[in-house]
């Protein structure tokens, strides 16, 4: 073979080679290559020029050097072909890498919870990640390529204009932006949303920015908590109460205005500070007490003492103090509620004094009214002693006159002039109305203190027994017609005697001279009630005299025409009181009078 | 025979005697009348004691006429002692009162008094009263062994019982 023709070869081999490594073979690989092709073009080019030289020398050397030449060139093309093919190889894994990582960082941005939209360098979304998507309402199919301003539309949350969209600032200004606080984002259904976000630029490795990220999440719930944690710190600051926040070992580390109010310290001098300097000194025990209490996770409620303020002066403070625990439940320090209640101890205080002096002002009554009550007693005795010493000596001179006089006048009538003998008669008549008087006083005075027992009273048969007792209410003296069956009532037997007594005995005085009473008997009912009518054909009253005819001691007719004692009505009137019934009259002057009882009836 | 029983009327009011005897002559009571002015009086009468042991002159009487309120012992006193004397308390007794007094009422016949009267103002009335008194008591009734027969017969008789 010619020499030309093996350089040819190797030449071809080379640019084979090179046309390869022009794709796959870096400098240093190209500069090892060429160095081997300088020296084989530089030992071939010597051995061209040598050749004729060379040629005519023996055979045997041409082809010893023909066979060293041909042997190095394989063991080249072999390193060669190994070189390359480990560059391959590390080039693939390269590749293989950047696409895992590719993949990681897509499956991170779809999974992560904060939303991201990257935009290329003129603003147009390029990515969506599906938070994003349910943020902004907008899928990423729709929004790619379009303007972000599109479907990333935010609002200033006080003045509601359009915030500058952070892209187009980061595109100006080339450096990381973070939101104003208070955003909107507005969806592309139109929910609002506050949200927080940042914006960074992408760039190039030669600095060119090629993009913008835009990573952001929604802060409804942190908003809505941090509101919550406002409303309660504002509720605690603004409280009457004082509000104490103290560590465990009992340093003083929050301080409200109630706190300031009730004990005088301002929250700058109060907090780091001891809760001991609250405390007086014959409390600090009890202070000790229940910082280990708490310790123990128990809560304080209600708790009466006593505690010094800055001008050193004690109140009565009623503590409720409950345990703090940090978020794994350990507990770390307490909160102390204290209510000055020295205002409410003071009205306490009075009110015990006063229902002291109350005490002692029913102590003074009682033994008033029982002293009162003892007197009245004895008046009552001697009352009863009176009532029966009217009953019984006082009638017995009237007695006397009485039965003297009508002694002389049986005797000795004839020997006395008429005169005289008028005179005697009103004797008797005198002393008849006194005891008359006498008597009705005495059972006025027993019906006011007799006990009375209501029980059903054949009112008919009472009425008809009385009037068999009396003469003077029989014919021909008078006429009583009874309009019967009267129903029984509720009564008092010898009460309802004594008052329908009365109203008949009236009933028949009361009438013009000459004229013989009628009297008619009959009943009404009034509701539950049995009205039971006495009407005569009497003088009548008249309306004035009518309002206190019921009166004790009112006589309505002339002492000379109509005799009476002033008391009949009275003792009506008071009996019945005592029967839980009413007594009335309807009549008008030469008219006659309509006398009524009112009681319950007997069978209800 | 009945008619010759004396009758004990015990009365402080000298004018109510008088009315009473008055009454009694009227009404031709014959029986004579022993009077006594106050409840001691009547019970040493009717004891025996001092004076009235003489029972010839003092004897127990047929019919007790008792006036409630007299001074040094009360008619109730009196119906009290009678109460508890064993023969004694069989002698029928008349009260006679100035008041239908409830509770004097209720005491008189609970000490053993046979009647309760109240006093009549009227003289006529009172004639009438002792009338019905000679008529009832006097004929009519049938009196217990004391009254007539003394109280030696009466303890007998008690014992019979």
């Amino acid at each position: 073979m010619k020499p030309a023709k093996r350089l040819m070869i190797v030449l071809f081999s080379i640019a084979a080679l090179l046309l390869i490594g022009s794709v796959v073979i870096d400098y240093e690989i190209m500069d090892q290559i060429r160095d081997q092709t300088a020296r084989l073009e530089t030992s071939a080019r010597t051995r061209f020029e040598t050749a004729d030289r060379i040629a005519y020398q023996a055979a045997r050397v041409r082809t010893a050097t023909f066979v060293a030449s041909g042997l190095a060139c394989l063991v080249f093309l072999g390193w060669m072909f190994r070189k390359i093919s480990l560059e391959i190889e590390n080039r693939e894994a390269a590749v293989r890498e950047a696409r895992q990582q590719k993949e990681l960082f897509s499956k991170t941005l779809t999974s992560i919870g904060d939303a991201v939209i990257a935009t290329d360098s003129e603003g147009r979304v390029t990515f969506m990640n599906p938070v994003a998507e349910r943020l902004t309402g907008w899928n990423q199919h729709e929004a790619f390529g379009v303007p972000l301003e599109r479907s990333f539309k935010i609002l200033n949350e006080a003045t509601r204009q359009v915030v500058e969209n952070p892209v187009t600032k980061v595109r100006q200004t080339g450096v990381v932006v973070g939101l104003a606080n208070h955003t909107i984002l507005v969806a592309k259904d139109g929910a609002e949303r506050p949200i927080a976000d940042s914006a960074a630029p992408i760039r190039e490795p030669d600095g060119n920015l090629t993009g913008v990220v835009l990573v952001f999440r929604d802060v409804t719930a942190r908003r809505a908590a941090e509101m919550t944690a406002q409303k309660l710190a504002a509720i605690v600051e603004n409280a009457d109460d004082a509000i104490i926040g103290k560590s465990l070992e009992g340093t003083i580390q929050s301080w409200n205005l109630g706190a300031e109010s009730i004990f005088g310290y301002t929250a700058n001098e109060a907090i780091g500070q001891s809760i001991m300097m609250l405390v007086p000194d014959d409390k600090k025990k009890e202070e000790l007490e229940i910082l280990s209490r708490l310790k123990n996770g128990e809560r304080i409620q209600h708790y009466q003492t006593v505690r010094i303020c800055k001008d050193k002066r004690r109140i009565d403070v009623s503590l409720t103090i409950s345990p703090v625990r940090d978020s794994t439940g350990r507990i770390v320090g307490a909160s102390k509620i204290a209510r000055d209640i020295t205002a409410q101890k003071e009205t306490e205080k009075t009110l015990h004094e006063t229902q002291r002096q109350l005490q002692v002002r029913a102590q003074e009554l009682e033994a008033a009214v029982g002293a009162r009550t003892e007197q009245l007693r004895s008046t009552v005795t001697e009352l009863e002693a009176f009532c029966y010493s009217l009953s019984h000596d006082m009638r017995a001179p009237l007695r006397a006159i009485q039965s003297y006089s009508e002694l002389v006048l049986e005797n000795d009538a004839q020997k006395m002039g008429a005169a005289s003998t008028d005179y005697l008669k009103n004797v008797i008549k005198s002393a008849v109305r006194v005891d008359r008087l006498i008597q009705d006083v005495l059972a006025y005075t027993r019906l006011s203190r007799q006990d009375i027992v209501l029980e059903p009273v054949d009112v008919e048969r009472l009425i008809q027994d009385i009037i068999q007792e009396r003469p003077e209410l029989q014919k021909p003296k008078a006429e009583i017609r009874i309009e019967g069956p009267l129903p029984p009532i509720m009564g008092h037997g010898a009460s309802l005697t004594q008052c329908i007594s009365n109203l008949l005995d009236n009933a028949v005085k009361f009438v013009a001279p000459g004229v013989k009473p009628q009297i008619r008997i009959y009943t009404e009912p009034v509701d539950h009630k049995m009205r039971l009518w006495f009407e005569d054909n009497g003088i009548g009253i008249d309306k004035a005299s009518q309002t206190k005819l019921f009166e004790m001691f009112q006589r309505v007719h002339g002492n000379h025409q109509y005799e009476g004692t002033g008391i009949g009505l009275a003792i009506v009137r008071k009996a019945v009181d005592r029967m839980k019934g009413e007594v009335g009259v309807e009549s008008e002057t030469g008219k006659g009078s309509r006398f009524w009882l009112q009681l319950r009836k007997a069978d209800e | 025979m009945k008619h010759s029983y004396c009758l004990l009327v015990a009365e402080d009011d000298a004018n109510d005697v008088f009315f009473l005897q008055h009454a009694f002559k009227e009404a031709n009571v014959q029986n004579p009348l022993q009077i006594v002015p106050d409840g001691q009086e009547t019970i040493n009468y009717l004891a025996g004691v001092g004076k009235f042991s003489d029972r010839s002159k003092f004897p127990l009487p047929y019919l007790l006429i008792l006036d409630l309120k007299m001074p040094r012992m009360t008619g109730l006193e009196v119906l009290q002692w009678l109460h508890d004397q064993p023969e004694l308390r069989c002698l029928p007794v008349i009260v006679l009162s100035s008041s239908a007094h409830r509770l004097d009422i209720e005491r008189a016949y609970e000490l053993g008094a046979n009647a309760f009267v109240v006093k009549p103002s009227a003289v006529g009335k009172r004639t009438d009263l002792a009338k019905l008194i000679k008529g009832f008591w006097l004929d009519f009734n049938e009196a217990p062994a004391v009254t007539t027969e003394g109280l030696e017969a009466a303890r007998k008789l008690r014992k019979e019982l």
